[in-house]
């Protein structure tokens, strides 16, 4: 008897340290296909990033995209696309994590110099209802939901619509007037 | 296995030869106001395992009593129990007893008494197993009893809660599963048939057992009867029979109140806290049972509980009225009458948003809520016609009528009802044919009525006939067969005929050694709702199939109990069921739907198997007492060599109460192992439903008894989930939390 109250206390004790079911959230986000076609040459292009902004373009006058980034809601895919593969391959998948909501603008988006200005980065492939008219494809994330077979499409010679309000651009829009 | 299983034949086997020389005891039993003798009164040998039931003439013999002096306990509900000490047995004599039976309520009935709990179940009056009154050691097949002391103590808020720590069984979200043999049935076509006093109470349209129309207080006790059962009782007991016997009428006044009030702690998780008020529980219930005169005796009560509930949009409030009637008509003749009534409102939690939100469920379940209304009746009437004939003729109905009601923005929209009148007559005859020989056969007919937008207007009829044969080969063996035949008809669907026979026998080669063994089978057809369900609630859409068999089992079992000591009582039971045509809801495609849909299919053959094992001790002149059981449950699908569904593999419980300073200390502790399998189709659609994890929980309370001037109060304390484990026993839904309970019962 002494023996099966220990045992009964030993169980009891473990127990207390397991409560069994946590929380648990389980990543929300989309993922699909990105598929290239005619790769610059090597050194026009530093690395490519996925966007994903919950506001719709255009994307303001700020010149930082890390400062675009804090204000606008834009989520980039924490390492960059190219790393992991030579840029002569024709298609690559891809996850992409992010809090649930409503996101307007889903793009790849190629940096081309160093910095992180909004200069330096050129969208080249953008998850589209039409690949004609490159009209963004508003995509709803929900609650720890995972949507899959959300592909995109670059061709490094039939890019996008810039969605930046860049400074150069700025400054040209001023210099005409 | 099979080695642990020769080593306890062994051990009983050793223990058997130590105990040889034997008398007889004999006598009979009269009741003390009118002298009348009085049949169907259990007489025990204190601390053996002998005893015997009187028989309709009132007299009994208990044989193979050890030679030397006992105490002798003969009881019978609505009686005062007597123990008669000093009774000397000689070997190979007869010793006479007569006793003489006193109402039990010349003084209230202690409310919560704990005396004696070892030998209760053997001495106790088992009328399922066969239809007779029968002590534990005449019947060939495991029953475990629960009785209106163990419900009060556990606080039991409906029925089901105080089956949880029976040996072999398990409940999930008041399913419940006895040796692995049901599994999880969703609310409908349950597996193990529910009957209160004897007759059959499933709803008519998904033949789902409703707890919640069983007024907890009305019980006297729970008879749980192992194993395949429909030989006797029919379809839907091929999974055990559940038979709630509800209270006899005292002899004197006697006024019952009793009320509780509880609290849900708050979640440990600050994801899983949804409301910021406590969530609170509570329930007031009022009894009276009297006899009007000397024929006629009422039992009646009404009860209000209601719950917050720990879960977002699971609260319920319930009201519950219910009366027996007792009428005499001679002391041969005998007429009892039930009627309850339900009226219940709660909201609609089925499944969790995620496990990140637990306790709270998608938005289109927080627009729902359910109304109940379920009425139940039914009547006996029982003629001993001679010295060794008597026959009963009862019947019932259950009318159910549910409304799922989905709250608009700008009015009320009802989705889905369903009404539904179920009922059923039965005349059975118990003939002594000799001593040693006992005949019993019926006929039953039953009708089914449903008017439900899920199902349909849909009628079934039924009918059966049985019969059964009890005998006596000699001291030491005794046998049981039976055969029933079935016959039902669904709607316009072909009827189906079915016959189910059983067979067993006990060997109780020594006092306080029994040995059975029993085979039977069973069978269950296919209720309304599954043959005919058509429902399309969001996220599933469900479709009929009319062309659904009935599921059938055999079940074999082999059983030993021994006595072990004075303290020690072990039973050991091994068991088996072969299942075919087993109803599964699955997800098929079906024409003229875009996706899959869920459908009732049969299945699959299946195979379940295992050990079950159980010790109650009793020590200190019976202030420590103690229940440990094991259970071991192996399920394959005949198909994939898998799992079945819902099938924890391991049950391990252990109960125990003492008195210490007046105080009355009680645990339960309760471990399942993990369900290995569960339904791949909600898995797919309930967020994290694959999500799942053994089963530990303790619950604990201490309660105090006092009296005042001939009123009996009882106060208790409990803690429910006390260690804060927080499971799940079917998919996306946590079980009940750590709750606190206060409860005051008060008997006058």
């Amino acid at each position: 008897m002494k023996k099966i109250i220990l045992y009964i206390f030993i169980i009891a004790n473990g127990i207390s340290c397991n409560h069994g079911l946590e929380p648990y959230k389980e990543p929300a986000g989309f993922g699909g296909t990105i598929s290239f076609q005619h790769w610059p040459q090597p050194d026009t292009l530093i690395t490519l990033h996925l966007l994903a902004s919950q506001t719709p373009p255009p994307f303001g006058t700020l010149d930082s995209i890390l400062h675009l980034y804090a204000l606008q809601k834009l989520y980039f895919i924490p390492s960059e696309i190219s790393a992991s593969f030579p840029k002569d391959t024709s298609q690559i998948s891809y996850e992409f994590f992010l809090p649930q909501g409503t996101y307007y603008y889903i793009a790849v988006v190629a940096q081309i110099t160093p910095n992180y200005t909004t200069d330096d980065f050129k969208v080249v492939g953008l998850l589209t209802e039409n690949t004609i008219t490159f009209e963004p494809k508003k995509l709803i994330v929900p609650l720890n939901t995972f949507i899959l077979n959300q592909n995109i499409n670059v061709d490094f010679e039939n890019i996008p619509p810039q969605p930046f309000d860049t400074l150069k651009r700025r400054r040209k829009k001023e210099e005409e007037r | 296995m099979k080695h642990l299983f020769l080593f306890c034949l062994l051990l009983i086997a050793l223990c058997s030869t130590l105990l040889a020389q034997t008398g007889f005891v004999s006598g009979s039993v009269y009741n003390k106001t009118t002298k009348e003798k009085m049949f169907n009164t259990s007489v025990v040998v204190y601390r053996t395992t002998k005893g015997a039931v009187t028989d309709t003439a009132g007299n009994f013999i208990i044989r193979n009593v050890p030679v030397g002096i006992h105490s002798i306990s003969v009881e019978r509900i609505g009686f005062k129990k007597v123990k008669i000490y000093d009774v000397l047995v000689k070997e190979a004599e007869t010793t006479f007893v007569n006793v003489f039976l006193d109402s039990i309520d010349i003084l209230p009935e202690r409310p919560m008494p704990i005396a004696d709990p070892l030998l209760y179940e053997l001495k106790d009056v088992i009328v399922t197993a066969n239809r007779l009154p029968q002590s534990l050691s005449e019947i060939p097949v495991s029953v475990s009893v629960v009785d209106a002391a163990k419900i009060s103590q556990r606080h039991a808020i409906s029925a089901d809660q105080s089956l949880r720590y029976v040996s072999g069984v398990n409940v999930s979200e008041g399913q419940i599963n006895i040796r692995g043999f049901s599994g999880y049935t969703k609310g409908v076509g349950s597996r193990v048939l529910l009957l209160v006093d004897g007759m059959p109470l499933l709803a008519g349209d998904t033949q789902e057992i409703i707890w919640e129309a069983i007024p907890v207080s009305q019980i006297e006790k729970i008879e749980i009867v192992k194993g395949a059962g429909s030989a006797t009782y029919g379809s839907s007991a091929l999974g055990g029979v559940v038979n709630i016997i509800t209270k006899n009428i005292s002899e004197t006044p006697q006024t019952t109140f009793k009320t509780y009030g509880g609290i849900w702690e708050q979640p440990r998780y600050t994801n899983w806290r949804w409301s910021s008020r406590e969530r609170l529980f509570n329930g007031v219930s009022i009894s009276r049972s009297e006899k009007l005169n000397d024929v006629v005796g009422l039992f009646y009560g009404i009860s209000q509980t209601q719950d917050d509930g720990y879960k977002r949009n699971d609260y319920w409030r319930r009201w519950n009225i219910f009366s027996k009637l007792n009428y005499t008509i001679s002391s041969s003749e005998k007429f009892v009458a039930n009627f309850s009534l339900l009226n219940q409102k709660r909201g609609n939690f089925f499944y969790w948003k995620s496990l990140d939100e637990a306790l709270v469920p998608t938005d289109d379940q927080l627009r729902e809520r359910v109304e109940t209304t379920r009425m139940n009746g039914s009547f006996s009437y029982n003629k001993i016609v001679q010295e060794n004939l008597s026959y009963t003729f009862r019947g019932n109905f259950f009318f159910a009528n549910w409304s799922n009601i989905a709250a608009l923005p700008h009015k009320d929209s009802t989705q889905t009802h369903s009404r539904s009148f179920a009922s059923s007559l039965e005349l059975f005859y118990n003939y002594q044919m000799r001593e040693q020989s006992n005949f019993t056969f019926g006929i039953e007919a039953k009708s089914n009525l449903i008017r439900a937008n899920l199902f349909g207007e849909r009628n079934s009829n039924g009918f059966a006939a049985f019969v059964q044969e009890e005998e006596k080969f000699s001291e030491f063996v005794r046998t049981t067969i039976g055969v029933r035949s079935d016959f039902s008809k669904v709607d316009s669907i072909d009827g189906v005929g079915e016959i189910n026979p059983k067979a067993g026998i006990v060997y109780t080669p020594n006092v306080g050694t029994t040995f059975r063994a029993s085979v039977g089978s069973g069978f269950r057809a296919p209720s309304v709702a599954e043959l005919f369900i058509e429902a399309n609630s969001g996220a599933f859409v469900t479709k009929p199939n009319p062309k659904l068999l009935p599921e059938k089992n055999w079940s074999f079992e082999v059983g030993a109990n021994q006595m072990l000591s004075e303290e020690m009582l072990f039973d050991v039971s091994l068991f088996e069921s072969e299942f075919k045509n087993l109803i599964e809801p699955r997800l098929v495609n079906i024409p003229n739907i875009a996706g899959l849909a869920i459908r009732f299919d049969n299945v699959s053959r299946a195979r379940v198997y295992g050990m079950e094992m159980s010790l109650q001790t009793s020590f200190f002149e019976n202030t420590l007492q103690s229940e440990i059981s094991f259970t071991h449950v192996i399920s394959k699908d005949g198909q994939t060599n898998q799992s079945l569904k819902y099938r924890p593999r391991n049950l391990f419980y252990v109960s125990t109460i003492t008195n210490i300073f007046g105080l009355q200390l009680g645990a339960d502790f309760r471990s399942l192992s993990r369900v290995e399998k569960i339904d791949d189709e909600f898995v797919g659609i309930i967020p994290q439903g694959e999500r799942r994890v053994p089963i530990y929980v303790l619950d604990a309370r201490v309660a105090k008894e006092f009296s005042i001037q001939n009123i009996f109060f009882t106060t208790s304390l409990q803690a429910n989930n006390f260690l804060q484990y927080y499971y799940n026993e079917f998919v996306g839904t946590i079980a009940p939390i750590r709750n606190f309970v206060l409860t005051v019962e008060v008997k006058m």
